[in-house]
């Protein structure tokens, strides 16, 4: 467990967990990743006929902090982010990008900002959504308690006609990948 | 996860396909009750999604 010392700046730039879910139906299919390896986030969904896919996944790094008290920081979030969607006539596609912090003693997520939120329904286009994550959340952190901060992809598609959707943030460009998170104390 | 019922598809397979498939549907009609269908699946997916995604609590992680 990486122990932070309350008021020392810190910059993670490995990722040491994430958790991923995919699900489907109909003549839909979903695929999702964490791959910390890349400190990357894949997720794809798509459906031909009636159906849809949903997918998310998050990886980050989880800390405990040591000292007395608490104090205010900001946790700089740096990376990218990007998605490519089909929503066709008869269908819809979502992608969304969060990063958070999430108290682990408390068992809550105490910082939350969406980054990106990309909605597209009943068109012929092909949407290109994200860009720099570059966020940060202002928290009370507290000595003794146990947090992990995250970047979390999440999306979606339906198809509820007879055409194909698909909503793809999976390879090459078209991931998730955060480069540090930096705890900056106030 | 389950197995997928159908290969991946992607953005440039989609367009592909809905080009095929245009000029038989042309501008189709969307059924309400199948898009119901589809809207409280996705509701249902989305709650389980935000259930399974999130991060375990101090002590338990396996």
């Amino acid at each position: 467990m990486t122990q932070i010392a309350l008021g020392t700046n810190t910059t993670f730039t490995t990722a040491g967990e994430g958790e991923y879910w995919d699900s489907h139906w109909g003549l839909g299919g979903a695929r999702s990743l964490a791959d910390l390896s890349y400190r990357r986030n894949e997720i794809s969904a798509w459906a031909v006929g009636i159906g849809g896919g949903s997918a998310g996944a998050w990886n980050g790094r989880r800390f405990q902090v040591t000292g007395s008290g608490s104090r205010f920081a900001y946790v700089d979030f740096y990376g990218t982010a990007h998605c490519s969607s089909v929503p066709s006539l008869t269908g819809s596609t979502n992608w969304q990008v969060d990063v958070v912090v999430y108290d682990s003693t408390l068992d809550s997520i105490i910082g939350n900002m969406n980054v990106f939120s990309a909605s597209h329904s009943i068109s012929l286009l092909t949407y290109t959504d994200g860009g720099n994550i570059g966020n940060s959340v202002l928290v009370s952190l507290q000595a003794g308690h146990e947090y992990v901060v995250y970047v979390k992809t999440t999306g979606d598609c339906s198809q509820y006609g007879t055409f194909a959707s698909t909503m793809a943030s999976d390879s090459g460009n078209y991931t998730t990948t955060w480069s540090s998170i930096r705890i900056r104390w106030q | 996860m389950a197995k997928n019922t159908i290969p991946k598809i992607t953005p440039e397979e989609a367009q592909k396909i809905n080009k095929e498939l245009m000029p038989l549907w042309g501008s189709p009609e969307i059924d309400p009750e199948v898009k119901q269908q589809c809207d409280e699946w996705q509701t249902e997916a989305r709650l389980t999604r935000e259930k399974a995604l999130m991060p375990s609590r101090q002590g338990e992680l396996q």
